[in-house]
């Protein structure tokens, strides 16, 4: 770190997907010691705990409002977390699961504090992403895993390869701008993506619908299906596709074979 | 926002030994609580969706702080092509 640097500093941390047990304890000193707390968490509890933990806390929720486009409610998240770092505290920035994974405010924070001279990091959360390899039994290691965001995925033509996991995020809110309450996927969409999934998997290939444990005592949602069922299958927002690959390819010999060398 | 089973569910998880309490006897744990009988129902299923419903969450608003937007691929300009090279006119060969 420089010696610089302005004073006043931010650090961007996660709480992972359940409630309290997959905080890091690095985490949670931040959050302890915070001269300003910010966070965005998904649901009431982990907000009660946090409150507790900090009672400077302050949420990022009120930056969306219905019909407000949600670039501009993050810009706002921004512009809050630059100007309580402005004041010269040191701020923590709270966000569910991993900061740096699907939350745009997280980086952005980082990268904006860093520029005006302030000193920024970011503490690695627990994702969903960590979830699923966990309770599905999947290692990303043995075949490969690749991601992409679901809408972005279909709209793009996303080139991957099917011998390898897929990895679908959002696939409940398939080009959808913002949430609805009790929304799901809409079929006809699903059917589209379903389309796209057939040029590359056999009808049968089994997918799974995952949702990670949120709380302690309750359980991942883990549904398999054949790839032909999804269209008629219910998606909540919340909900990833996790996509097996396919049997892999015969390796090149001649590759194999450096392992015998000595 | 359920204040009760927020607090609740705070407490299980961050007092010591609490939660083995829950999982070894979650009816004698929840006796003792002063929850509705609903939201008792809720954490006894172990289903992630009727626990977030009694915490006073729609489906899918707890996704609604946190997903991204979707991004729209970009709408490009299609790169022009390089003039053709005009080709020397063919002279008609009708006769006028």
């Amino acid at each position: 770190m420089s010696d610089s640097a302005r004073a006043g500093e931010l650090v961007v941390v996660g709480t992972g997907i359940k409630l309290i047990v997959q905080t890091t304890i690095e985490a949670l000193e931040c959050i302890k010691r915070a001269d300003r707390l910010l966070y965005l968490v998904t649901e009431p509890a982990t907000e009660t705990w946090v409150r507790r933990l900090n009672p400077a806390a302050e949420t990022l929720r009120d930056c969306y409002a219905p019909g407000k486009p949600r670039d501009r409610s993050y810009r706002e998240m921004v512009q809050r977390i630059l100007a309580s770092v402005r004041t010269g505290a040191y701020v923590c920035a709270v966000f569910y699961g991993h900061p740096g994974v699907f939350v745009n405010p997280g980086h952005d924070a980082v990268r904006r504090a860093r520029r005006e001279g302030f000193r920024a990091r970011m503490l690695p959360g627990i994702s969903t992403e960590d979830c699923l390899f966990a309770d599905l039994g999947v290692d990303p290691g043995d075949e490969g895993c690749q991601s992409f965001e679901a809408t972005s995925f279909l709209a793009c033509r996303c080139r991957f390869d099917p011998t390898s996991a897929l990895i679908l995020w959002q696939v409940g809110v398939l080009g959808e701008p913002s949430i609805r309450k009790d929304m799901q996927c809409r079929p006809e969409r699903l059917r589209r993506l379903t389309t796209y999934l057939r040029r590359y998997y056999a009808v049968r290939h089994p997918v799974v619908l995952y949702e990670a444990a949120q709380f302690p005592i309750s359980k991942p949602r883990i549904q398999r299906i054949a790839l032909a069922n999804l269209p008629t299958t219910t998606v909540w927002p919340i909900t990833t596709l996790y996509i097996p690959p396919k049997p892999s390819r015969k390796p090149d010999q001649a590759v194999m074979r450096w392992f015998d060398e000595k | 926002m359920n204040i009760d089973l927020s607090n609740f569910l705070v407490d299980l998880v961050s007092q010591q030994g609490r939660i083995a309490d829950f999982l070894a006897d979650p009816g004698r744990v929840l006796d003792e609580s002063s929850l509705t009988a609903e939201e008792k129902s809720a954490l006894l299923s172990g289903d992630g969706a009727r626990i977030r419903k009694a915490l006073g969450l729609a489906a899918g608003e707890a996704a609604a702080s946190v997903l991204n937007k979707s991004k729209k691929p970009s709408k490009r300009k299609p790169t022009p092509k390089p003039a053709k090279k005009k080709k020397p006119g063919r002279k008609s060969n009708q006769k006028k």
